[in-house]
């Protein structure tokens, strides 16, 4: 086991990788009475074609098969249901998909030990019959309908359709009705079986625990050691396109009141080495906090001219390109527009916007780090975006200079992108 | 950690220290009675607050500050408490060793700026600043409809008692934010600021007496500290009837509501054997209504039940198709049935007291958590910890049937899910 330090953070992470291939990371917090959970596997809605490991064959499934493989890990051939199991000790288990990861997650106080050994047997024993399949269908059917009557909802969804030509975040994560009522107990186990192997899975455990506790858990649980398979998996990659996809469309919505906009640029992300990577998309990061922050010039002239009532500007790495996001509420959404443009090209930036910038994130970095639960967000993120946690990240932030923030300016192709406007239906 | 509460004339000190975390929480509490023609007005004085003062006079300046104090951040949030309005004002700031010496000297100089130094010109106002904050509180009033579920649960709050402060909206409403001008809100920050109950929080590894010498040096508050009534929502004029009311939405999914009063109810009651009922009942992914509905039935995603002690009503709400609405009932209504029949388990009962016992050792863990459970103490006469722990392992499976038997539906409401 080796022992890694979040430089900066007094944060020890404690790190193995089992035989089988299974990642552990465990960050035990000595002043909590919490711990926290996170089993996941790098299997998420962005899997669209792969070979799987139970035929060799090439093959695509329906749209909302890795949710529902989410929801189905629920099921127990004893009978026994995970939510019951946990309760009986005040612990609180749950669940998510995301495009890129699916997590287990158990929260609580008491009964630590028990609490990961069943988590590990529940998730590694799938029961999927044709009547427990169907009967989940009305459930998510349902899921999918509360999002459907949400407006920014619909915009995000609609908003990745102008922006991705091919990348499977055009479809969102739950799939679609139609897609949902064609999943059978054989599409699922053929998914679990390929996905969930531990070779492609991620323990981590943070809060009040103790580390060798969970080590020996771990080795000896006998339904995760049970899978000793390590089959390669072999997903195909879908190469998105740098051009944006359509660049500009109007809906009507029901239940919108105030008009919303979502604006993407899109821009290629050089191949970097990992801490390069990094401090290129802190920097990204640092450049809208400056542009479009709550400090910045931007902000208060858009307010003082009554053009949007809410905004929110964030940038996210897609695979190989940078996607720079702003959402607005707004009565005249093309003028927000031309504005946001307009403030990335001629808005000066100096060295002490970057430094004042740079010491806001480096203490919401402390802050994070004072929750457990969302310091395995972060770790679980930098797993899956970097392939390993950024144990330097504030040495890192601390060496950002205005040069990098302009050249990470400079690589932004500001025309390459598109523009959604949701509006009232007229009544 | 360790508690002190301190007082002068005007307000309470309530300072927690412990060495948990790597940063300092404070919250200025005001709490004052619910009026409807207030709401607006309050929402509409705290966001101005927290937007400019007289000394960080534009929105930049205030937010550079604050990047400068390691990402700070001071905002209010506003809810309600029974009879009362509440306001709190909160920031966070780093500990020194992670920061620079003296910080939280400089955070609670900012928050006096935010409280007493707001950007005021000729006994009202500045007019930039409250155009812009107008601006966000007519989108935030129109934009509440848009959340079909926020929206559905207010219409049922109106429903079953709209005289009643639970029928409220705490965004606000638009006639009240037309009659607002630059010199009335100015009044009525004199009244917030001078009227309310103020109590200040302050968790964190602190030192008591430099604290609490900082604290009651910048904050002079001329505040009367008055003995309030209890905040409980009583109500003896109930509907006699249950009330149904369908209303028609261009809505993919239905919302349905459901109002239930607690008809007296004993403090002991109300304090624990309800917690126990609700989380058997439709507290949790392990409750009736989750294993029935949800799971063996297939109707919904989500179903629940949540008390509000202090309005003396449960809440059911779930999203269905609009055509299950009847089934749906049936079955919410037989586990409520089953509930005053004795058909639960001792298993289901226990399970339920442990979640509760657990959830007060997370208190600890989380400053925000810490801060509410002193106040409920203080101001709602709570148990602390140890009594808590004993008096819910004092409920029994008669205590619960007794209890399900003075819950009663007011109001049933569905809303839309009429999309084909």
């Amino acid at each position: 086991m080796t022992i890694k330090e979040l430089k900066g953070l007094d944060v020890k992470i404690y790190c193995e990788t089992l035989d089988n291939g299974l990642r552990l990371f465990l960050i035990p917090y000595s002043n909590r009475n919490n711990y926290y959970i996170n089993y996941a596997t790098n299997y998420g809605a962005e899997v669209d074609e792969f070979v799987s490991c139970v035929t060799g064959k090439k093959t695509k499934k329906p749209y909302g098969v890795a949710h529902f493989l989410e929801h189905k890990v629920f099921e127990q051939e004893d009978g026994i249901d995970p939510f019951t199991y946990y309760s009986e000790s005040g612990a609180d288990v749950n669940a998510s998909t995301g495009y890129k990861l699916t997590s287990y997650t158990v929260d609580g106080i008491n009964n630590f030990e028990d609490n990961l050994n069943y988590l590990l047997d529940f998730v590694n024993t799938p029961y999927f019959t044709d009547e427990n399949v169907e009967k989940e269908k009305g459930i998510i059917i349902e899921e999918l309908n509360m999002y459907k009557d949400q407006p920014e909802n619909i915009l995000y969804e609609e908003s990745n359709k102008l922006l991705f030509q091919k990348h499977p975040m055009r479809i969102d994560i739950g799939g679609t009705p139609s897609s949902v009522r064609k999943i059978t107990k054989e599409i699922l186990y053929d998914c679990y079986d390929t996905f969930y192997q531990p070779s492609n899975m991620f323990l981590l455990v943070a809060g009040n625990f103790d580390v060798e506790k969970v080590l020996n858990i771990v080795k000896n649980n006998k339904k995760l050691n049970s899978k000793k398979i390590k089959k390669e998996i072999k997903v195909t990659k879908v190469k998105e396109p740098v051009e944006v996809n359509i660049k500009e469309k109007e809906i009507k919505i029901d239940n919108i009141i105030v008009p919303k906009l979502f604006f993407n640029i899109k821009s290629p992300l050089k191949e970097l080495e990992k801490e390069e990577k990094y401090k290129y998309i802190i920097s990204a990061d640092i450049l809208s906090y400056i542009l479009f922050g709550e400090s910045s010039d931007f902000k208060e002239e858009m307010l003082k001219k009554n053009l949007f009532s809410l905004f929110f500007c964030s940038c996210d790495a897609v695979d190989d390109l940078l996607i720079y996001e702003f959402i607005a509420e707004s009565k005249k959404p093309y003028e927000v527009k031309d504005e946001i443009i307009k403030c990335f090209k001629n808005r000066k930036i100096t060295k002490e916007d970057v430094e004042r910038i740079k010491k806001v994130k480096i203490s919401l970095e402390v802050m994070a780090s004072d929750r457990p639960y969302a310091l395995l967000d972060v770790a679980l993120n930098h797993l899956i975006d970097y392939g390993d946690i950024i144990y330097n990240k504030m040495d890192i932030i601390r060496s950002i200079t205005l040069e990098d923030v302009e050249k990470v300016r400079n690589d932004i192709l500001i025309d390459n992108n598109c523009f959604i406007v949701g509006y009232p239906k007229e009544k | 950690m360790e508690y002190i509460k301190k007082e002068n004339e005007h307000y309470n000190l309530h300072m927690i220290k412990t060495d948990k975390f790597k940063s300092t929480s404070i919250e200025i509490i005001f709490s004052r009675e619910i009026k409807k023609e207030e709401i607006t007005l309050t929402n509409f004085l705290t966001s101005l607050m927290t937007y400019t003062t007289k000394k960080y006079n534009t929105k930049i300046k205030f937010a550079q500050e604050l990047e400068n104090l390691y990402a700070a951040r001071v905002f209010p949030s506003c809810y309600r408490l029974g009879k009362n309005m509440n306001v709190d004002f909160n920031m966070k700031v780093l500990n020194d060793k992670y920061a620079e010496d003296g910080l939280l000297d400089k955070a609670f100089e900012f928050l006096k700026e935010v409280i007493f130094n707001p950007k005021v010109e000729n006994n009202e106002f500045s007019k930039d600043e409250f155009e812009i904050i107008k601006n966000e509180e007519i989108s935030q009033i129109e934009r509440f409809k848009e959340d079909t579920r926020k929206y559905a649960m207010l219409r049922l709050m109106e429903l079953t008692d709209s005289t009643k402060p639970f029928s409220y909206n705490l965004k606000g409403y638009m006639e009240d934010l037309n009659k607002i001008t630059r010199a009335n809100l100015y009044d009525f920050y004199k009244k917030f600021i001078n009227d309310s109950t103020v109590d200040i929080f302050i968790v964190g590894n602190i030192d008591f007496d430099k604290v609490s010498k900082i604290v009651f040096d910048k904050f002079n508050f001329l505040n009367k500290k008055i003995e309030k009534d209890s905040l409980m929502i009583e109500w003896n004029d109930y509907n006699k009837e249950r009330k149904e009311v369908v209303e028609n939405d261009n809505t993919n999914q239905a919302k349905l509501g459901i109002s239930c009063r607690l008809q007296n109810i004993t403090k002991f009651e109300r304090d624990y054997v309800l917690n126990i009922y609700n989380t058997i009942l439709g507290g949790t992914p392990d409750s009736k209504f989750f294993k029935t509905i949800r799971e063996k039935f297939s109707l919904c995603y989500s179903v629940l039940s949540g008390a509000n002690k202090l309005d003396n009503l449960l809440i059911i709400t779930s999203g269905i198709a609009k055509e299950n609405f009847k089934k749906a009932m049936i079955l919410i209504e037989k586990e409520m049935d089953n509930m005053k029949k004795g058909d639960f388990t001792k298993e289901e009962i226990d399970r339920a007291k442990v979640c509760y016992l657990s959830g007060l050792d997370e208190i600890e863990d989380n400053p925000h958590q810490i801060i509410a459970h002193y106040y409920a103490m203080d101001k709602l006469g709570s148990d602390d910890l140890d009594v808590k722990r004993k008096m819910i392992n004092k409920v029994t499976k008669e205590d619960i049937i007794k209890l399900s038997n003075k819950i009663y539906i007011d109001t049933v409401f569905l809303l839309g899910g009429d999309k084909k």
